[in-house]
């Protein structure tokens, strides 16, 4: 990039990705604030909701969340990495995708405790809001491990990133979204109580 | 160029659309969808009461099954056109649609054999009319694999200028995530994932109504362009 490219860039702004990208990020933000609300309203007017809520293992929520931190902390690493770069790429990317794995593999043990016990998608709101929602997180997740692994592949043979960078940096973006996401899931479905009479 | 024929094939959805909101909405009075809580009683008293027109949407929504295909051969040549070589994911999208089509014909029969019968029991009409509205609501599940197919076939396209914008592949990527939700409605009967509940069935409804839209406004501006006969390398 020229120092002219630079400062018409710093004129107009700097979209991360690309534009068309934020069709699908602003979208999917919208819908899932139509999704949060609705289980806020339940979870206020609901008052078995946080009697099966409180079977929730916050412990497991709160590695899945430094789990996902650190794997967008690692994607972001990638971009900076591709930026100058340098060939860390592919081996941030495959960090990434490591951590994102974990995150697969704690749901799972989660999923499998609370069927087990008996509390799976259809037996209490409580849980079919829990199933649902973490549920429609994993499909992203999987989702993105598949875009995190389709990066990999466009690194060259030294590790640094070979393709366009909008591409890399506009994949980290989705990746921060389904990070994003289940923070907002973490402190909802996982910390937020019930705050009705006691 | 036939521009002309192409525009045509591309109003063949807006029809489909027509066709499928008379049906459910006039004619059958079922949208918003009744609640799946709904006793046998009443939902055969609902059929009954508009026998006549459960019979005729029954028939608009086969018809709309059969005139839909100009619509979707316009959005298959213009995939196929952006795919190039082998078109692997145009013909995956293509297949899909066809299944997906199958699902609207049964729709309409499920309907029409609920409304038949009038002097059926109630436990029959019910049965049928749970079969019409499962058919309603559960194909979302192959709408996700052609959605993501055709948003990933989108975002492949390399030209400079490319056949269809890209925000409309990204678009497909999320009406294919939000449509998924439609797959569940068998588990519950009440709350946001029953057949007509908010997650199951509004947003899937909106998000598939923002599609269609942006699907015939991107394709007759594609056809304004040209941009079949694009040969950008």
């Amino acid at each position: 990039m020229t120092a002219a490219d630079n400062r018409s860039e710093a004129l107009r702004g700097h979209i991360p990705g690309e534009p068309g990208l934020w069709v699908l990020i602003f979208g999917d933000l919208l819908v899932f604030g139509i999704l949060f609300v609705t289980y806020a309203v339940n979870l206020a007017t609901d008052v078995t909701m946080s009697v099966s809520q409180a079977k929730l293992d916050r412990g497991l929520g709160l590695l899945n969340t430094v789990l996902l931190l650190s794997s967008s902390w690692c994607i972001a690493h990638a971009v900076i990495a591709a930026r100058r770069g340098s060939s860390g790429v592919r081996q941030m990317i495959l960090a990434a995708m490591a951590l994102g794995v974990a995150f697969v593999g704690v749901k799972v043990v989660e999923w499998g405790g609370h069927i087990g016990a008996g509390d799976t998608l259809n037996s209490s709101s409580f849980f079919t809001f829990y199933f649902m929602y973490t549920g429609i997180h994993l499909l992203h997740v999987l989702i993105g491990l598949g875009v995190l692994t389709w990066l990999a592949t466009r690194c060259d043979t030294n590790g640094a990133w070979s393709g366009s960078p909008a591409t890399l940096e506009g994949s980290a973006v989705f990746w921060h979204l389904v990070d994003l996401l289940w923070v907002m899931i973490f402190a909802l479905v996982y910390l937020l109580r019930h705050a009705g009479p006691a | 160029m036939r521009q002309g024929a192409l525009r045509l094939g591309v109003f063949a959805g807006p029809i489909w659309g027509t066709l499928f909101f008379v049906a459910l909405w006039p004619l059958m009075h079922i949208f918003p969808p009744y609640s799946p809580n709904l006793g046998a009683a009443e939902v055969a008293a609902h059929i009954r009461s508009h026998q006549t027109g459960f019979l005729v949407g029954g028939i608009l929504l086969m018809t709309a099954s059969a005139i839909v295909w100009p619509f979707i051969a316009v959005i298959l040549m213009f995939l196929k056109k952006i795919e190039r070589g082998i078109p692997l994911w145009t013909t995956v999208t293509a297949l899909v649609f066809t299944y997906g089509q199958v699902t609207v014909f049964l729709c309409g029969l499920a309907f029409t054999m609920a409304a038949f019968r009038p002097d059926a029991s109630n436990e029959m009409i019910r049965a049928w009319s749970d079969l019409g509205m499962f058919l309603l609501v559960i194909p979302a599940i192959p709408g996700t694999t052609q959605y993501l197919a055709t948003g990933a076939i989108i975002l492949q396209d390399d030209r400079p200028k490319p056949i269809l914008p890209r925000w409309y592949g990204y678009l497909n990527i999320w009406v294919g995530i939000l449509s998924a939700p439609g797959a569940v409605v068998g588990l519950f009967k009440m709350g946001p994932f029953a057949w007509n509940g908010i997650a199951a069935f509004w947003i899937p409804a909106v998000v598939f109504g923002v599609w269609i839209t942006a699907t015939q406004l991107i394709l007759l501006s594609a056809i304004k362009r040209n941009a079949l006969l694009d040969d950008q390398p």
